[in-house]
């Protein structure tokens, strides 16, 4: 189909599904004039592993391992939105404890995911130092979790009404001498990334978006925040004890690619006041409801459950007949709608600029393609 | 006019930001190494590490605690337990003879060891198994304590 | 005055007050449903679009003879505000794209139509997006049972 319209001077790029820029596997298949691109087709589902059929052939309990592997560098954001989903659906209370708890962690890991992304994109535009310094910080905080959830990655720590385990003073400690050592940390990356040249040649102007744009292809999170849109679910749709917070939440107008670098480098320093926050009110407590049945059964209905996680609106809708599996397990993930747009954004640019907008526009493949 | 100097300018600001970066990483040069040489020195794992499970040796007995009631055959998500028991006495709860594990579809999730009613499951902080082939992750944990010995 | 205030007179008037059925946020999420006729789809869309929602996303739910179409729409807004709107038809009958519309749905559509097999009219490039383009089969309709054929050794499904 593509073939036909192929003329002398264009031709066919496939970027990836191996490329070590396309962060996973992803298939971008470009139409270029010379250096220009005339069309963009991502295509993706390289990594689908039937996230949404496991989910209503098992029951809710045993689905929540699948969660965090289904974005693994949030996999306790997802952990925490899961159980706030199905806690929401039955009606269980969360003691006061494991709620600050959970935000807590849930807060670090969209730092160390955050990390990661701003690593990996400068490794992308051709710094390889920040990727180190990013990656040394990251590495504290998948210590700090590693002490209460016994994991790095894959956590499976929250539970229905409640967490696993206590915090125990590893933890505390750790995250005590974390905070102000990233604080930092940030310090130093705006003065070796943020203010220099090449990398605000490689990102100014490149891959605006709109606002308008942006609502059209249902951009959410950081890449929408760019835009100048002030919308976080965890103001808009208030969940866990962030009504109780006070942070910011930053935005930018232009919504070209260095706009989008510096909401997700704002937003870690909004993360590092959630968490000093928290950790300063912790209450004492229970950390798990008691009385939470192990093979739960939300009544019968459907239910929708939207959370902020680090990549925008992560959004859960179940239909529960009454029974131990439920009928239908649908999972809108963010990086989803954000990488359609690249259909949009790309034609028209170079194809340096093409790994620039794309790193900028964090997407993790495996939560695409679920 | 205008335009020479605005050029020279971004020259210098470019350069200077340059400058600002390059003084950050040499003063991170003469920062401590934050890398370990993995094979020769490990990190430690933490308390609470989540490896591959084991049934856990009771002083009392020497022996494992399994009963065999089968919870955590029931909530294994993947299904990879299978374990089987016998009545050796009749006042006796049932004792597993054995409990076959598949570790290559295991996700480590502690659901098993968190449902045991008799906490005779424990994770293992072995991290560098290695086998010949596919089958070789398929272990009986029950021979596996008997040879790790008292 | 919300958003919802503002919206759910027009929704009453325009496509029948019968339709729209209010529900309790705190428990289900979303605060509006709306029952539609898939002959209507386009007419709503271009109202929602025009008054600032956004597409979050589109499922079904397989109900046996007949396929549940849900559509979630949002606010980038405060307070927030969450319409589902709902069109059941029986399986095999094609319904109108939303592609031209709104370009989101674009690529929601593709998925459902992946894994319902929910054709959608009108739509520039109904592909499978998720599964390989040789399969022959929808994964999320309750007569698909996974087998050898489907990659990998299927373990628990009785087990419920």
């Amino acid at each position: 189909m593509l073939r036909k319209t192929l003329t002398e001077d264009s031709f066919y790029l496939n970027l990836g599904p191996q490329h070590p820029s396309t962060h996973g596997v992803l298939h971008l298949l470009l139409k270029l004039d010379g250096e220009r691109i005339l069309e963009c087709k991502p295509l993706v589902g390289y990594s689908h592993r039937a996230h949404e059929h496991m989910g209503q052939n098992r029951t809710y309990l045993q689905f929540l391992p699948n969660t965090s592997r289904m974005d693994y560098l949030g996999g306790l954001c997802y952990n925490h939105a899961y159980c706030l989903a199905v806690e929401k659906a039955c009606g269980i209370e969360v003691p006061e404890r494991a709620r600050y708890i959970r935000t807590v962690c849930a807060e670090l890991n969209r730092i160390s995911s955050h990390l990661l992304w701003f690593g990996a994109y400068l490794m992308d535009l051709g710094a390889f130092t920040p990727f180190l310094y990013a990656f040394d910080d990251r590495e504290d905080i998948l210590a700090i979790l590693g002490e209460v959830t016994g994991s790095r990655l894959t956590y499976s720590y929250c539970r229905f009404g409640g967490v696993n385990r206590d915090l125990n003073q590893n933890f505390l400690d750790g995250t005590k001498a974390f905070i102000p050592k990233l604080r930092k940390r940030l310090k130093d990356y705006r003065t070796l990334v943020t203010k220099n040249i090449i990398f605000l040649n490689r990102t100014k102007g490149i891959g605006t978006v709109s606002a308008e744009l942006a609502r059209d292809w249902a951009l959410t999170g950081p890449n929408l925040r760019a835009c100048g849109v002030a919308y976080d679910l965890r103001r808009a749709e208030p969940y866990s004890i962030y009504p109780e917070l006070e942070f910011e939440i930053p935005t930018a107008t232009a919504g070209d690619c260095y706009d989008r670098y510096w909401v997700r480098m704002a937003e870690m320093e909004q993360s590092l006041r959630i968490v000093e926050q928290a950790l300063g009110r912790l209450p004492e407590g229970p950390v798990k409801a008691a009385g939470v049945p192990q093979w739960i059964q939300p009544p019968a209905g459907d239910y929708h459950f939207s959370y902020e996680s680090p990549r925008g609106h992560l959004g859960i809708y179940f239909v529960s007949d009454g029974g131990r599996v439920p009928l239908r397990m649908k999972w809108r993930t963010p990086s989803f709608s954000n990488l359609s747009i690249l259909s949009e954004i790309l034609p028209g640019t170079l194809v340096a600029d093409t790994i620039a907008i794309l790193g900028s526009i964090d997407v993790v493949i495996p939560e695409i393609d679920r | 006019m205008n335009a020479v100097v605005r050029y020279l300018r971004d020259v210098f600001s470019g350069a200077w930001s340059l400058a600002m970066g390059m003084s950050v990483t040499l003063r991170y040069m003469f920062k401590p190494v934050s890398t370990v040489q993995y094979p020769r020195e490990a990190m430690p794992l933490p308390e609470v590490y989540r490896g591959h499970i084991e049934l856990r040796r009771f002083a009392e007995t020497g022996s494992h605690g399994c009963v065999a009631c089968g919870e955590c055959f029931r909530i294994c998500p993947s299904g990879v337990i299978k374990v089987q028991g016998l009545k050796e006495e009749a006042d006796r709860p049932n004792r597993a003879v054995f409990y076959f594990i598949d570790f290559s579809r295991c996700s480590l999730c502690g659901l098993c060891v968190e449902v045991c009613p008799e906490s005779a499951l424990a994770f293992s902080k072995v991290y560098e198994e290695v086998g010949v082939s596919r089958y070789s992750t398929v272990v009986d944990l029950i021979a596996r304590l008997e040879s790790q010995g008292a | 005055m919300s958003f919802l205030e503002d919206i759910t007179p027009v929704l009453a008037q325009r496509f029948g007050v019968e339709n729209l059925t209010a529900q309790d946020r705190a428990r289900h999420g979303y605060d509006l449903r709306l029952a539609l006729d898939q002959e209507r789809l386009t007419e709503l869309v271009g109202l929602l679009k025009e008054a600032g929602c956004y597409l979050e996303y589109i499922t079904a739910v397989d109900q046996g003879q007949v396929l549940e179409l849900l559509y979630f729409f949002g606010r980038y807004d405060q307070p927030p505000f969450r319409l589902q709107v709902k069109v059941a038809m029986p399986k095999g009958v094609a319904v109108p794209s939303l592609a031209g519309i709104i370009r989101a749905a674009d690529w929601q559509e593709r998925e459902v139509f992946d894994m319902f097999g929910q054709r959608f009219a009108g739509h520039p490039d109904l592909r499978r997006i998720l599964l390989s383009e040789d399969a022959d089969f929808h994964p999320l309709l309750k007569d698909f049972k996974p087998g050898p054929e489907h990659g990998g050794e299927v373990v628990n499904l009785e087990r419920k």
